[in-house]
């Protein structure tokens, strides 16, 4: 038997201006990905990259997102995401924090890296409510 | 060996006027670039020789870079929007082996 292997990328939408509230969704992700695989790889690329190529978990609020891409051409995805700057209408950047082959090891990084950020963040806000707001939308996790 | 790749090919089109060497260079160039884009249609390409009466020349490529400019060769369509075709004579990494053999005849 012959198995399909998968890369999960997870990167972090990194907005130019960091005050305004950006909005993504999946569509908008794939499209701006394959968009630029494109133009640096051109149609092999394209071929080669959009079987199983997935916007998997993307997350408006923590603006972090997992990409599901097949395992070689996850090198041409990989390589163009510093390149990009602009994601839709918006100017922003993509920081890839992590590279993995399950989705469960990206689910345990996740949530790691969400408890660093709740670490940092948790002691600025002031209102209990507030408080366990930030909690749940920080540390929710489901993926489509 | 010497690094490179040698391509023994003709221009096949319907049209009879003579294409520029510059133009038939430019096809190949702009082929590779929509195929394999900005990164990876990264190239190096000689046009060594070319007959503008025949169609026939010689193309140069690295040797690491062969496979690609033959695929890109084989899929180019249309030169100067007219229907055409590249026929690959012969390739060798030595320009000596791009001589006729017995084996054409």
């Amino acid at each position: 038997m012959v198995r399909v292997k998968n890369r999960y990328i997870v990167v972090q939408i990194v907005p130019e201006v960091d005050a305004g509230k950006i909005s993504f969704n999946d569509s908008v992700l794939s499209r701006c990905v394959m968009k630029n695989v494109g133009k640096y790889y051109g149609e092999f690329g394209i071929g080669s990259t959009e079987y199983g190529f997935r916007v998997k978990y993307c997350n408006d609020k923590t603006r972090i997102a997992v990409i599901r891409v097949r395992h070689r051409p996850h090198r041409f995805v990989t390589s163009i995401l510093p390149l990009i700057c602009v994601i839709g209408d918006h100017k922003a950047k993509f920081r890839t924090l992590y590279t993995g082959a399950t989705i469960m090891q990206c689910n345990k990084f996740i949530v790691k890296h969400q408890r660093d950020v709740l670490d940092k963040t948790i002691g600025t806000i002031d209102s209990a409510k507030e408080r366990s707001d930030f909690l749940k939308n920080i540390m929710e996790f489901s993926v489509d | 060996m010497s690094g490179y790749y040698y391509i023994d090919f003709t221009l096949k089109t319907k049209e009879t006027k003579e294409p520029l060497p510059i133009y038939v260079k430019g096809s190949i160039e702009q082929s590779l670039r929509t195929i394999y884009g900005e990164i990876g249609g990264i190239s190096t390409v000689d046009l060594i020789k070319f007959d503008r009466e025949t169609g026939r020349g010689i193309l140069r490529v690295p040797e690491s870079n062969y496979v690609k400019t033959r695929t890109a060769l084989t899929l180019i369509s249309k030169f100067q929007e007219v229907p055409c075709h590249f026929q690959v004579h012969a390739a060798s990494p030595v320009i000596l082996g791009l001589l006729k053999t017995h084996v054409e005849f």
